[in-house]
C-alpha cells in the first residue's frame, strides 16, 4: 500500500512531487501515517526485529526517489529535444532537490549516478547549444536568459563532481552499474551497521582518548570497515599509494557538502593519515584532516569541541614532526602543487612541495581557543581545565616559529610569535610564573601519561591498520619558558619588529606597552607609545587592535596612578570614561545603551570581540583609580576657579558624580574621606598596596593644602609656614616646595616673608570703580571686536556687492525713485558719452546700462581683479537679444574671455581697451529690421583683442561689416579672422584666445585668486560651482590644512576641465522670461551658513545666476526676474507672459499663494508681501518643479558628478571648443 | 667623582683617535687608576696604526724597555702598507702639490675628472688611493696630511657616501688639531648633509646626528661662540629628540650652556620639561640643579647640587677645560657657570619673597654679608632687581610688581582706538567705492 502511494503517478511534474512530500509530512491517508511512524520507529530502535518492514520501507523510498529522479531525467531529454531551457532550468533546480534527498534517504555520500548522468546530459547540451549560434540568437529573451544562468551555475555545480562526471564519460555504462551494484550494498550497511551513525564519531574520539575503550574501537572500526576495509583492511601491503590517493580525493571533494558527516570525516581522515604511504602523503591527509577538524564547528560564534581541540593541536605536532624529520618537504600555499607530488618516498631528495598554511592553522587554532574561553562561563571549572591547555597551544605555536624561523620565512614567524605575545602580555610575572609551573607540571604528567598514550598507540595499531609511515615525535613536547616574562616579551617582540607586518608591529607594540605598563615601567611604556605614533593611527586599525590600544591605555593608566603620576594617569584613562562605555571600549561586557537599540547582528559582533574573563582588568579598580586621579586634579582646580564656571573642567565625570552626590538629600557618613578612599577594596587588588597608599596619602595631602589655600587666601593676611606644616601633616620643606609652586605659577598671589616664615598675601582687591572700570574695558574691546567681524563680514570676507546688489534689484523691483534716478542720469550719461563715437550715424540705438560708465572704476579700484557683474548680465542679455533677433545667430559667452560672438547672423564685436562695441545688424523675426545696433560697454581693461565672427550674408554685406568697424579698431583686424567661411573664423578666433584665457585661468587659481572667488561669492562663469562648493573661507588662508589643499586641488582639476566652458545663445523662438530658485538652509559645513541660489533664463537662454548666503531665495529671484523685466522693457522686449519662477519647496510656493498670514511666517512677512503683490500682478508666476530637475541644486548644494554636468547641460554651458 | 664620568658613555660614539683625549684628561685628573687609562690607552691604539706611540705606552706601563713581539711584527706591517699606499696614491699627490697644476682644477667636478684621466692619466684608481693613503695617515697619527688629502679627497670624490666617510674624517683631524674654526666649517657641512641625505633608515640618520652631537663637543667647548651654537645645534628638535632616544647624557652639556648663556630664556622653559622628562633615564648634579631650582622650588637642595656641579665641571673632559693665566689656572666655565647658578636661585628666590634677610641670602648665595651686600647692590644698579636694602633690619625688600590697575586699564584701551581708526578707514574706503560704482 505504501509502495503504491510513493510510486509516482503518470505525468511525474514537479507539483506532484511537492505534493507528495507535503503527504508526507501531513499524512492525510492514516494507512501512510502508520507507515510512517513505522519507518521513524524504525529508524530509531535500529536493533529492532522489524527489519523486513524497515527494509522494505527503505526500498520504497529509495526507489521513490529514484524514480523521481529517473522521471526527471526523461524530462530533461524532452526539454532538450524542444530546447526549452526555462524548461531545463527547471529541471536541474528539481534534480539538485532531489539529489539531497536521495542523498538523505540513502545516507551516503556517494553521489548517485543517475544524478551524475544528468549532469553528463546538462553538460553536453549546454556545449551544444553554446555552439549552435544560429540558434542562439533565435531564441526567446527569457529562454536565453535561462541558458545563461544555466551555464553558470552548471559550471559551479559540477565543479564538485568533476571527477565523478568525469568517470563516468570514460566508463558510462560500467558506472552505471556500479550505482545499480552499489545500492543493494549500502542497503546493507544500513541494515547491518548497529550504532547510531550520529554517535560513531563521538566514540570513536573517545577511543583515541582513553585508547583503552575496546569497544569504542570495534564499533568504529566495524563503520570504517565498511567503508574501507574492502580495499585495506585485508592485505596491508597491498595497497598502493594511488588507492590512498583516490580514496583520500574522495573524501576531500565531499567535504562541506550537505548531507556529510564532520565527524565522520575527521574518522575516515584520521584513518587515511594511518595508511598514508609516504610522509608528505601523510603530510597532506594530515592538512585535511586538521581543516576537517575546524570544520566541526561549523557557526562563528560557537567554539570547536575542546576534545577535537586538542586532537587538532596533536595532529598540528604531528605534521611538525614529519616536517622536521623530512627537510625536503616545503609546505607552501601559494603554488598549486602537482596533482602526484605527494608520491614521492621518503628517499625522493628534491623538495617535495605539499599545500598546506601553518600559519593560519596556528592562528585559527588560537582563535579557537580565544573563543572557547569567551563561550565558557569563567566561574566554572572547566574554564580553569580549559585554561590548563594553554601551554598546549603555546608549545605548538612555539615549534612552528621556530621552524618557521628555521626555512628562513621569518613574516610568518613572527605572525605566531604574535600569537605568543598575546598570550602572555596580560600576565603579571606572578601569573606568568604559575603558568610556568603548570606547563613543568603537565610535562611531567604528560611524561607519565606518555606511556599511557604509547599503550594507546600500541592499542591503535593492533586494532587499527599499523601506521605506514611512522612519525617519532622529533618537536619538543614541552614549552620552554623563559625566567621572566619580560625575557621572553622582549625575545618575541624583537622579532616581531624586525619581520612583521604593520598590523603585527602595531599590535605587537600594544602588547609590549601593556607588558612594560604591568610591571610598572611607566617611562618606557610611554616612550614606546609616542614613539609608535600609535595614538595617532589608531582609529584607523581593526576593531580587536583598537581594543589593545584601550586595554593598554588603561593599563598605562593604572601603571601611572602606581608609580604616582597622577596626571599623566587622568589622562591615559579619561578619555576611557568619557563616553560612559568603558565595558564596550575593553571589550569586557556588552555594555546596555539607553539610547539606541543594537540590531542583533550588532551585538553578536560585539559578542565575538569580547575578552575573556582571565584577561580583563578589573573595572572597578580601573575606575577607583581613574576617578581618585580626577579627583586630585579637580578639587584644587574647582577652588581656583570657585566663581567662574565657565573656566575649564579637567573631569567632568568627577564632576557629574559629584553633583549627583551633593544632590542626595541624604548623604552617607562622611567620615574622614582619606579613609573611605582607604578602605575601599579594590586596594586589594594591588601590589605594593602600602607604598601606593602611603604616595595616595601624599598626594592628598599636598592636593588639600593647595584647595585651602586657594580658598581661604582671601581671608588671610598672612599665614605662618609652620602652621600650614602641621594643619597638613606635611614637611615644612616640602610645604614651601608647593607654596613656591603656586607663587611662581601665578595661581596664588603671595609672596614669603623669608625673616618671619609666613607667606604674605597679597591679592588685590580692586575698588568698585577699578572693577567697573575694568568691565568697562573689556565691554569696549568686545565692541570693537564685533564691529570689527561685522565690517569684515561685509567688506573684507563678505561679499561686498551682494548687499548691494540685492537692494538694486529690489528697488528696481519696488521701483523707489531715487534710484530709479541715478539710472535715468547714469542713463544719460552714458548717451552722452557714447556720443562722441557713435554720433552722425542715423539708424543706430544706443543703448547704456547705469553702471557701465561710471562704475567701472569704482570696480577696478575696489577690487583690481573682479568685473564689473552687472555690465556682464546687462551685457549678456543683450547678446540674448541679438541671437533671438539675428537669424541664426550663436552666440558664445565665456565668463574667462568675455564675450565670443559667434554668429551667422551679421554680428561682431570688439574689444578696444576699456571699451565693447557691439555692433549687429539683423532683423527680427517679424522681419523688422533694427539697422545698426551700437552698444557701448565697458568691460575689461585687461584683454585687448577682438573677435568677429563670419557671417554667412553675402560677401558684400560682408563688407559692409568690416567696414563698420570704428576707427581705431587695430585689433579686430589684427585677430585676421573676419573672412573665410564661418567654422574656419571661429577656429582662428579661438585660437587667438588661447593665450589671454589660460593667463586668466592662471591668475584666477592662484591662492589669492581663489580667495577673492570666494570672498565675494560673485557669479563668475562657469567657475561658480567651485566658488559655492569651495569650503576655504579665507579663514582658513591662516591656517591651512590638509583638506583645504585637497579642496584646492579639486578645484584646480576643474577648472582645468573647465577651460572650455563657455555658454552658448541660441535660438529658442520664444522670448519668455524664467527663473529657477533654490536654497540650502544653513548647509555650508563649516559656517552654518545658508545658501540660496538662481538662474534666471530669457529665451531659453541663461542670462544670469547668482548665489550667495543669507537670502530668502524666492524674493532675490523675484528681484532678478523684475530686474530682467526692465531691461528688457528698455531695450525694447518687453515680455508679454507672467515671468515664471521655478522652485522645488512646496511650502513656500503654498506660503507665496496663501492669503492667511501665519504667526510662524512672520520673519517673512516683508518679502511674502512683495512676492505676493508680484503674484497678483501676473508679472509672475510660480510653478512648482521637481527636486530632481531643479537646476540650482548644483549652486546651492553638493551634487554628484553626472547631476551636475547634466545640469550644465541644461544650462547650456558646453565646450566653446568643441566642434560644432 | 667617577659616577658622573661620562666617558664610557661617551666613548662609544667617537672616533678612536678622538677618545685620546678624552682619556688624557681623565689621566690629569686621576680620577681612575694611571694604570687602568694605560691599558685602556694601548687596547685603544692596537686598532690603529700608531704603533710607535702604542710602544712607548707599553714600555712606560711595566716598567721595561722591551715591546712584545706582535707590536713591532705590527710596526714592519704598518710601514710596508704605508709605503705601498703612498705609491700608488703618489701620482695624484705628486700632482696635487704641483701648484701651477692645481690651477687648472675648477669647480666643475666632471671636467676635472675629465682632465685628470686625460692629461695625467690618473683615473678613479688613483683618486681612490688617495682616500685610501688619506685614511691611513690619519690612522698613523699624521692628521694635518690626512686633513689636506681628504679635502683635495672631496674635491674629486664622486661617491656621495664616499665623500660623506671623508668629511668625518676631515672633522676628526680638524679637531685633533684643534683647527676649531674649520672643525666648525666641516661640522656644519656635516650637518646640512645629515639633514638633507636620505637614509636607509631612519634609525640610521639618528646615529649619525648622535655621532655629529657627540663630536661637536670639542669644538663647542673649545670655540669662543660654541656656548651659543651648542644650544642652536642641540635644541632643534631633531636633534632633541635624538638626545632623548638614544643619547640623554648630552642633556648635561647642553644644560650647562643654557646655565651659563643668560640670553636663551624662552628656550629655556621648555628645556626644563625636557629634562624633567628625561628624569627617568638621566640625571646628574647639573640637570638635577635645575629640577631644584626651576621644578621643586627646593633652593636649599640647589645649593647643595650647586655644589655637586663644580665637581662635576671639574671632571668632565669638555667642560673643565682649564685656561693657563701665567702660572695660575682656572677652569673659567666653572667660574661662569657657578656665578649664573647663583643667580638663577636668586632670582627665583626674589620673585616668590616679599622680605629676605641678608644674612640668609648671604648663606645661600655662598658669599659672606659684605659681598652680598654688594653684589645684591650690584644687581639693583644694574636695575636688574627691583628691591631695597633696609639695613636697619638687615633685610632686602622686594617692590611689589603688581601691575597699576590705571596701567592697566590703559593697556586694555590702547589698542582700541587704533582699531577704531582702521575700521573707520575700511568703511570709508569701502563707501566712496560703493558710490563711485
Amino acid at each position: 500500500m505504501a509502495s503504491k502511494f510513493w510510486n509516482p503517478t503518470g505525468s511525474d511534474s514537479e507539483d506532484d512531487s511537492d505534493y507528495d512530500s507535503e503527504a508526507e509530512v501531513t499524512g492525510g491517508d492514516p494507512a501512510t501515517k502508520q507507515t510512517d511512524n513505522k519507518y521513524l520507529k524504525d529508524i530509531n530502535d535500529s536493533d529492532s526485529d522489524d527489519s523486513d518492514g524497515q527494509k522494505r520501507v527503505v526500498r520504497s523510498v529509495r526507489d521513490k526517489r529514484f524514480d523521481e529522479m529517473n522521471a526527471t531525467v526523461d524530462k530533461i531529454k524532452n526539454a532538450k529535444n524542444i530546447n526549452d531551457w526555462v524548461s531545463l532550468q527547471d529541471c536541474f533546480d528539481k534534480i539538485n532537490k532531489q539529489l539531497e534527498k536521495v542523498m538523505r534517504v540513502t545516507e551516503s555520500e556517494k553521489v548517485p549516478s543517475l544524478y551524475i548522468k544528468a549532469l553528463v546530459l546538462f553538460e553536453d547540451f549546454l556545449a551544444q547549444a553554446l555552439a549552435n549560434k544560429d540558434a542562439k540568437k533565435k531564441m526567446s529573451s527569457s529562454n536565453a536568459k535561462a541558458l545563461n544562468a544555466m551555464k553558470q551555475r552548471l559550471k559551479k555545480n559540477n565543479k564538485q563532481y568533476e571527477e565523478l562526471i568525469k568517470k563516468y564519460r570514460e566508463n558510462p555504462e560500467q558506472s552505471e552499474e556500479e550505482g545499480g551494484e552499489e545500492s543493494p550494498d549500502e542497503e546493507e550497511e544500513e541494515t547491518d551497521s548497529e550504532i547510531d551513525p550520529t554517535e560513531i564519531p563521538i566514540s570513536g574520539s573517545e577511543g583515541e582518548e582513553d585508547g583503552n575503550n575496546e569497544s569504542g574501537w570495534e564499533k568504529k572500526l566495524s563503520k570504517k570497515d565498511k567503508l574501507m576495509d574492502k580495499q585495506f583492511m585485508r592485505d596491508p601491503s597491498e595497497i598502493s599509494w594511488d588507492m590512498i590517493n583516490k580514496k583520500f580525493k574522495e573524501v576531500v571533494a565531499v567535504r562541506g557538502r550537505k548531507g556529510t558527516g564532520r565527524f565522520e570525516q575527521v574518522e575516515q581522515l584520521t584513518f587515511l593519515t594511518k595508511v598514508a604511504k609516504t610522509p608528505a602523503q601523510k603530510l597532506e591527509i594530515l592538512f585535511s584532516l586538521v581543516s576537517a577538524q575546524f570544520d566541526v564547528n561549523p557557526g562563528l560564534s560557537g567554539h570547536m569541541p575542546i576534545n577535537v581541540w586538542k586532537k587538532c593541536v596533536q595532529n598540528m605536532l604531528v605534521i611538525l614532526d614529519i616536517l622536521v624529520q623530512y627537510p625536503n618537504i616545503s609546505v607552501d600555499d601559494m603554488v598549486e602543487p602537482d596533482e602526484n607530488e605527494s608520491q614521492k618516498g621518503s628517499d625522493y631528495d628534491g623538495t617535495i612541495r605539499v599545500w598546506g598554511n601553518l600559519v593560519a592553522f596556528v592562528e585559527r587554532i588560537d582563535t579557537e581557543f580565544f573563543k572557547s574561553l569567551q563561550c565558557i562561563d569563567p566561574h566554572t571549572r572547566e574554564y580553569i581545565e580549559r585554561l590548563r591547555d594553554e601551554p598546549m597551544f603555546f608549545i605548538l605555536a612555539q615549534n612552528v616559529q621556530e621552524y618557521l624561523e628555521k626555512v628562513g620565512n621569518f613574516k610568518a614567524a613572527a605572525k605566531v610569535a604574535l600569537r605568543r605575545v598575546e598570550l602572555v602580555y596580560y600576565k603579571p610575572q606572578e601569573v606568568y610564573d604559575a603558568m610556568r609551573k603548570l606547563a613543568e607540571q603537565t610535562q611531567d604528567d604528560a611524561d607519565a601519561g606518555g606511556e599511557s598514550q604509547q599503550e594507546a598507540k600500541a592499542a591503535e595499531e593492533t586494532h587499527g591498520p599499523p601506521a605506514f609511515v611512522e612519525t617519532p615525535e622529533l618537536v619538543p613536547r614541552k614549552p620552554t619558558f623563559t625566567e621572566s616574562s619580560r625575557a621572553l616579551m622582549d625575545l618575541l617582540v624583537s622579532l616581531i619588529y624586525k619581520y612583521g607586518d604593520d598590523r603585527t608591529k602595531a599590535r605587537a607594540m600594544l602588547c609590549d606597552i601593556y607588558h612594560h605598563a604591568l610591571l610598572d615601567e611607566f617611562s618606557i611604556a610611554r616612550d614606546l607609545l609616542l614613539m609608535s605614533h600609535l595614538q595617532e593611527s589608531i582609529q584607523h586599525m581593526d576593531i580587536s587592535t583598537q581594543i589593545l590600544f584601550n586595554r593598554a591605555m588603561a593599563q598605562l593608566g593604572l601603571c601611572a596612578f602606581r608609580t604616582g603620576l597622577i596626571p599623566e594617569g587622568h589622562s591615559c584613562l579619561s578619555e576611557l570614561y568619557s563616553g560612559g562605555r568603558v565595558k564596550e571600549l575593553l571589550a569586557q561586557g556588552v555594555s546596555q545603551s539607553r539610547y539606541h537599540e543594537k540590531t542583533p547582528e550588532q551585538e553578536r559582533l560585539e559578542r565575538r570581540r569580547q575578552m575573556p574573563y582571565h584577561m580583563h582588568i578589573n573595572p572597578e579598580l580601573l575606575e577607583a583609580v581613574h576617578l581618585i586621579c580626577a579627583m586630585l586634579l579637580e578639587v584644587p582646580n574647582m577652588a581656583t576657579n570657585a566663581h567662574d564656571t565657565k573656566r575649564r573642567v579637567i573631569s567632568k565625570t568627577f564632576r557629574r558624580l559629584l553633583e549627583m552626590n551633593e544632590k542626595q538629600t541624604f548623604t552617607g557618613p562622611p567620615e574622614n574621606a582619606f579613609n573611605v578612599v582607604n578602605s575601599l577594596h579594590v586596594w586589594k587588588l594591588l601590589r605594593k598596596r602600602e607604598s601606593i597608599l602611603e604616595m595616595l596619602k601624599a598626594k592628598t595631602k599636598e592636593e588639600a593644602l593647595r584647595t585651602y589655600l586657594l580658598t581661604y587666601s582671601r581671608s588671610y593676611k598672612t599665614l605662618s609656614l609652620e602652621q600650614l606644616a602641621k594643619m597638613f601633616e606635611l614637611s615644612e620643606a616640602h610645604a614651601h616646595c608647593i607654596v613656591s609652586k603656586m607663587m611662581i605659577n601665578d595661581d596664588l598671589r603671595a609672596s614669603w616673608d623669608q625673616p618671619t616664615r609666613c607667606i604674605v598675601f597679597n591679592d588685590i582687591e580692586h575698588t568698585r570703580l577699578q572693577a567697573l572700570a575694568f568691565q568697562l574695558t573689556e565691554k569696549l574691546s568686545i565692541l570693537a571686536e564685533s564691529n570689527e567681524r561685522a565690517t569684515e563680514l561685509k567688506i573684507g570676507g563678505g561679499a561686498v556687492d551682494l548687499p548691494m546688489r540685492r537692494r538694486d534689484s529690489q528697488d528696481y523691483g519696488t521701483g523707489t525713485p531715487a534710484l530709479s534716478g541715478r539710472w535715468q542720469e547714469n542713463l544719460s550719461f552714458a548717451q552722452g558719452r557714447q556720443g562722441g563715437g557713435s554720433s552722425g550715424r542715423s539708424g543706430y540705438r544706443t543703448l547704456g546700462y547705469g553702471q557701465t560708465g561710471g562704475g567701472s572704476d569704482g570696480y577696478f579700484d575696489s577690487f583690481g581683479q573682479s568685473k564689473p557683474r552687472a555690465s556682464c548680465s546687462t551685457l549678456k542679455i543683450l547678446l540674448l537679444c541679438i541671437s533671438s533677433i539675428s537669424l541664426l545667430a550663436r552666440i558664445i559667452y565665456s565668463q574667462s574671455l568675455g564675450v565670443v560672438l559667434n554668429g551667422k547672423g551679421c554680428t561682431m564685436l570688439t574689444m578696444l581697451h576699456k571699451d565693447v562695441y557691439i555692433k549687429f545688424k539683423g532683423e527680427t523675426t517679424e522681419g523688422e529690421d533694427y539697422g545698426w545696433v551700437d552698444v557701448g560697454l565697458v568691460i575689461f581693461d585687461k584683454i585687448d583683442g577682438c573677435i568677429e565672427s563670419g557671417s554667412n550674408k553675402s560677401p558684400s554685406e560682408r563688407e559692409q561689416g568690416s567696414t563698420q568697424i570704428p576707427s581705431g579698431c587695430d585689433d579686430y583686424a589684427a585677430s585676421g579672422s573676419r573672412e573665410g567661411p564661418s567654422g574656419h573664423g571661429t577656429k582662428a578666433a579661438s585660437n587667438s584666445y588661447e593665450s589671454p584665457l589660460r593667463c586668466e585661468n592662471a591668475s584666477g587659481v592662484s591662492p589669492g585668486g581663489l580667495r577673492d572667488q570666494t570672498e565675494t561669492a560673485r557669479p563668475s562663469g562657469p567657475n561658480e560651482h567651485c566658488t559655492t562648493e569651495c569650503p576655504s573661507r579665507p579663514t582658513f588662508m591662516h591656517a591651512p590644512s590638509e583638506d583645504h589643499m585637497a579642496t584646492v586641488m579639486q578645484i584646480l582639476s576643474y577648472l582645468k576641465g573647465a577651460l572650455g566652458k563657455g555658454l552658448t545663445y541660441r535660438k529658442h523662438g520664444h522670448m519668455d522670461v524664467r527663473g529657477y530658485t533654490d536654497a540650502n538652509w544653513a548647509g555650508n559645513i563649516t559656517d552654518r551658513q545658508s545658501t540660496s541660489g538662481y538662474f534666471t533664463f530669457v529665451a531659453g537662454n541663461l542670462v544670469t545666476w547668482r548665489t550667495e548666503a543669507e537670502y530668502r531665495g524666492m524674493v532675490h529671484g523675484i528681484c532678478e526676474l523684475l530686474w530682467l523685466r526692465i531691461l528688457l522693457t528698455e531695450i525694447g522686449f518687453k515680455p508679454k507672459e507672467p515671468m515664471l519662477l521655478y522652485c522645488d519647496n512646496q511650502v513656500a510656493r503654498e506660503i507665496a499663494n496663501n492669503p492667511v498670514q501665519h504667526d510662524r511666517t512672520k520673519h517673512v512677512e516683508v518679502d511674502r508681501h512683495f512676492i505676493k503683490e508680484k503674484l497678483d500682478v501676473r508679472l509672475v508666476d510660480i510653478p512648482f518643479v521637481r527636486t530632481e530637475e531643479q537646476l540650482v541644486d548644483i549652486l546651492t548644494h553638493a551634487v554628484s558628478t553626472g547631476r551636475f554636468q547634466d545640469s550644465l547641460g541644461k544650462l547650456g554651458l558646453g565646450d566653446i571648443y568643441a566642434p560644432t | 667623582m667617577a659616577e658622573y664620568d661620562l666617558t664610557p658613555r661617551i666613548a662609544p660614539n667617537l672616533d678612536r683617535h678622538l677618545v685620546f683625549p678624552l682619556l688624557e684628561f681623565l689621566q690629569e685628573r686621576q680620577m681612575y687608576p694611571d694604570e687602568q687609562i694605560l691599558k685602556a690607552k694601548i687596547e685603544l691604539l692596537n686598532k690603529t696604526n700608531m704603533v710607535d706611540y702604542a710602544m712607548d705606552i707599553h714600555k712606560s706601563l711595566y716598567h721595561t724597555e722591551d715591546v712584545p713581539q706582535d707590536m713591532v711584527d705590527r710596526r714592519v706591517e704598518v710601514v710596508a702598507r704605508l709605503k705601498a699606499l703612498e705609491e700608488s696614491a703618489a701620482p695624484l699627490v705628486n700632482f696635487l702639490q704641483n701648484a701651477a697644476a692645481v690651477q687648472e682644477l675648477r669647480a666643475d667636478k666632471q671636467y676635472n675628472l675629465q682632465m685628470l684621466s686625460d692629461r695625467y692619466q690618473i683615473g678613479p684608481q688613483q683618486i681612490e688611493a688617495l682616500y685610501q693613503y688619506a685614511k691611513f695617515q690619519f690612522e698613523c697619527g699624521n692628521y694635518s696630511g690626512a686633513a689636506d688629502y681628504l679635502y683635495q679627497y672631496r674635491a674629486l670624490c664622486t661617491n656621495s657616501d664616499r665623500s660623506l666617510s671623508a668629511l668625518w674624517g676631515k672633522l676628526a683631524a680638524e679637531i685633533l688639531m684643534q683647527n676649531w674654526d674649520i672643525a666648525l666649517e666641516e661640522l656644519n657641512r656635516l650637518k646640512e648633509i645629515i639633514d638633507s641625505k636620505s637614509f636607509s633608515s631612519p634609525m640610521n640618520q639618528v646615529q649619525n646626528r648622535i655621532w655629529l652631537m657627540h663630536w661637536s663637543l670639542f669644538i663647542f667647548f673649545n670655540h669662543d661662540n660654541g656656548r651659543t651654537q651648542i644650544i642652536d645645534l642641540f635644541n632643534q628638535d631633531k636633534y632633541l629628540n635624538a638626545i632623548q632616544t638614544n643619547a640623554p647624557h648630552l642633556v648635561r652639556y647642553l644644560a650647562t650652556a643654557f646655565i651659563v648663556n643668560k640670553r636663551r630664556r624662552p628656550q629655556f622653559k621648555d628645556f626644563i620639561k625636557v629634562i624633567q622628562q628625561e628624569q627617568h633615564s638621566y640625571k646628574d648634579p647639573i640637570t638635577e640643579f635645575l629640577t631644584c631650582v626651576y621644578v621643586n622650588y627646593d633652593f636649599d637642595g640647589a645649593q647643595k647640587k650647586m655644589r655637586e656641579c663644580e665637581e662635576v665641571i671639574l671632571n668632565d673632559p669638555f667642560l673643565g677645560k682649564r685656561a693657563e693665566e701665567g702660572n695660575f689656572s682656572t677652569v673659567p666655565l666653572r667660574d661662569e657657570f657657578l656665578e649664573n647658578a647663583r643667580l638663577f636661585i636668586f632670582e627665583t628666590y626674589c620673585r616668590i619673597h616679599q622680605r629676605i634677610d641678608m644674612g640668609v641670602l648671604a648663606e645661600k648665595l655662598n658669599l659672606n654679608y659684605e659681598e652680598a651686600e654688594r653684589w645684591i647692590v650690584n644687581l639693583i644698579r644694574s636695575s636688574k632687581l627691583d628691591a631695597k636694602i633696609d639695613s636697619e633690619s638687615g633685610t632686602v625688600i622686594m617692590e611689589p610688581n603688581h601691575p597699576n590697575v590705571y596701567e592697566q586699564l590703559i593697556d586694555h584701551t590702547k589698542a582700541l582706538s587704533g582699531r577704531t581708526y582702521k575700521l573707520v578707514g575700511q568703511i570709508l574706503e569701502h563707501a566712496q567705492a560703493q558710490i563711485a560704482r
